[in-house]
């Protein structure tokens, strides 16, 4: 086995953005994504034609932020995130709320709109490599 | 303080895999894992014996997905044990509050495709 070298280039950045929760919009970083809500707690980025990643190759990594405007000094909420990467260009990042704090009791886990750090990067080892037997 | 220069070799590529939610098998994107499905919500990743990384050093991400067959978009909470140089443990929960609760209790376990990463620090602790 080749093994994995400490800092072989295994990994490569393909995309990263910050995505604002109103509209879906990503202004304060962007490494050149196009991003948008779909549906409340359901936003898209859509990467560049030249950078198209399949759902095979890629690792997506997505960190909530706290929300300035809906949430205070220490967030207000759990949240849960999900990720469909199953298209080649737009890949999907769901988030709820799940837990009420600080507010009234609703359904839960209920979509909800969040700031977001959004990280895509890829293998640039050929797939499979040393698959367990 | 030295600062860290960006690029700097402080943090290193272990391993990452994406993980089948319900075989816990990793046939898509590995790079040199043994990954298994322990019990219901329960995975087990397995280092090779070279890349072995004590809890000290190591670094984990862990991105919950949708899985294969294009379910598995629901709310879900996960924790990582990292205690075992050897063997990762990542334990999924419906993120969901039982009926009629309204603040969390004991959560129950639920399959989920993931994706994982490890990363381990190359400079030694200084505390």
């Amino acid at each position: 086995m080749s093994g994995l070298n400490f800092s072989s280039p295994n990994l490569a950045v393909v995309a990263y953005c910050e995505v604002d929760f109103e509209v879906g919009a990503s202004t304060a970083c962007n490494s050149g994504v196009s991003t948008t809500m779909l549906a409340v707690g359901v936003y898209q980025i859509t990467l560049p034609t030249q950078l198209s990643q399949p759902d095979a190759a890629d690792l997506i990594i997505v960190q909530a932020l706290r929300t300035p405007g809906i949430e205070g000094t220490q967030g207000r909420w759990g949240r849960d995130i999900v990720v469909d990467d199953s298209d080649l260009f737009n890949k999907v990042v769901y988030i709820w709320r799940t837990a009420p704090g600080g507010i009234a009791p609703g359904p839960n886990p209920t979509p909800i709109q969040l700031n977001f750090k959004f990280m895509l990067l890829r293998t640039t080892i050929q797939a499979p490599y040393n698959l367990p037997p | 303080m030295p600062a860290l220069n960006f690029s700097a070799p402080n943090l290193a590529i272990v391993a990452y895999a994406e993980v089948d939610g319900a075989t816990g098998a990793s046939t898509k994107l590995n790079s040199g894992l043994v990954t298994s499905r322990v019990g219901m919500g329960g995975y087990l990743v397995l280092l090779p014996t070279n890349l072995n990384v004590n809890e000290e050093q190591d670094l984990i991400f862990v991105q919950p997905k949708s899985n294969p067959d294009g379910s598995g978009v629901v709310a879900k909470d996960f924790v990582i044990q990292d205690a075992f140089a050897s063997g990762k443990n990542i334990i999924f929960f419906d993120g969901a509050l039982a009926a009629g609760a309204t603040v969390p209790v004991e959560s129950t376990r639920i399959d989920s495709t993931f994706f994982l990463l490890i990363l381990r620090t190359t400079i030694t602790p200084t505390v």
